[in-house]
């Protein structure tokens, strides 16, 4: 075994290591791109669209009870006019 | 990051040091480039990792599973000089983690076809690789797999050229063994 073509390559090439090397070489790494910028963008805009569709609900929630709240110590319309009547009624005639 | 690439030279295929160190800090600032250029460098060496321990067909996923799981820990590594040891323990883990999913997968599911064996004179001489103790392994599939020489394999792991020396000749001379006793048995 030559020493120098086991450890560098380089050398007397080793017939063994090289009969080794030819068997082995359709297991050899092929370059492929890394995927990970699509997958870690699509998680990150999902991300963005969780939160602006919670902020929204959120906002809609409050918008509502709000109303609701404002809606309960406004006086109604019917009440209103029975203010109106009851002022038509107290008054001069 | 085009003055950082061009100060460290990183297309220079066995580097480390300074500029590697460099490279691990502004990936881990979060830029993509210098992730990139690490990816380059050390896909072949995860590759081989996870050759050592998992199926081929999983292999593929296994490196891209280690290049994700080392982008989100990054921020984790301390020492940006030993990224190549700390990205090494990762594809072990991940290869080791894969093979035993397998595992379980294939027991619990014992309607499935039995995987089928990966052919050829290469697919033997892997096998037998595969028995021997993982110092041995890891580094014969570096080297007559990945085509990575002595130094190359010592600079990426962390190992000392003297280890990976010895696991180059004592690794060989297993192989050697186990190879003349599987000629012997057929």
């Amino acid at each position: 075994m030559h020493d120098e073509y086991l450890w560098a390559g380089t050398g007397r090439p080793d017939p063994e290591i090289e009969r080794l090397e030819d068997a082995l070489r359709p297991y050899r790494y092929r370059p492929q791109p890394l995927k990970l910028a699509a997958t870690r963008t699509a998680n990150r805009w999902l991300g963005i669209a969780i939160l602006c569709a919670s902020c929204f609900a959120i906002s809609v929630f409050a918008w509502a009870h709000t109303r609701s709240s404002a809606d309960h110590n406004s006086p109604t319309v019917e009440a209103h006019f029975r203010s109106y009547d009851a002022g038509h009624v107290d008054g001069s005639e | 990051m085009a003055s950082l690439v061009r100060s460290i030279g990183w297309q220079t295929p066995l580097q480390s040091g300074n500029g590697e160190t460099a490279l691990v800090v502004a990936a881990r600032n979060g830029d993509r480039e210098a992730f990139g250029i690490l990816y380059a460098r050390y896909s072949r060496m995860v590759h081989g990792i996870a050759l050592a321990h998992s199926v081929r067909r999983d292999v593929d996923d296994v490196v891209q599973d280690v290049f994700v799981t080392a982008l989100d820990r990054l921020a984790s590594l301390r020492d940006p000089g030993a990224f190549g040891p700390w990205l090494t323990s990762i594809a072990r883990n991940r290869a080791l983690d894969h093979h035993r999913a397998r595992r379980e997968t294939v027991e619990l599911s014992n309607e499935l076809p039995a995987p089928t064996s990966e052919g050829g004179s290469g697919a033997l001489v892997l096998a037998a690789i595969r028995t021997l103790p993982d110092t041995y392994r890891e580094t014969l599939i570096l080297r007559l797999v990945e085509g990575m020489t002595g130094p190359e394999i010592a600079v990426r792991t962390g190992l000392t050229p003297d280890s990976v020396r010895v696991n180059l000749h004592r690794g060989t001379k297993l192989l050697r063994e186990k190879l003349k006793g599987s000629t012997a048995d057929a």
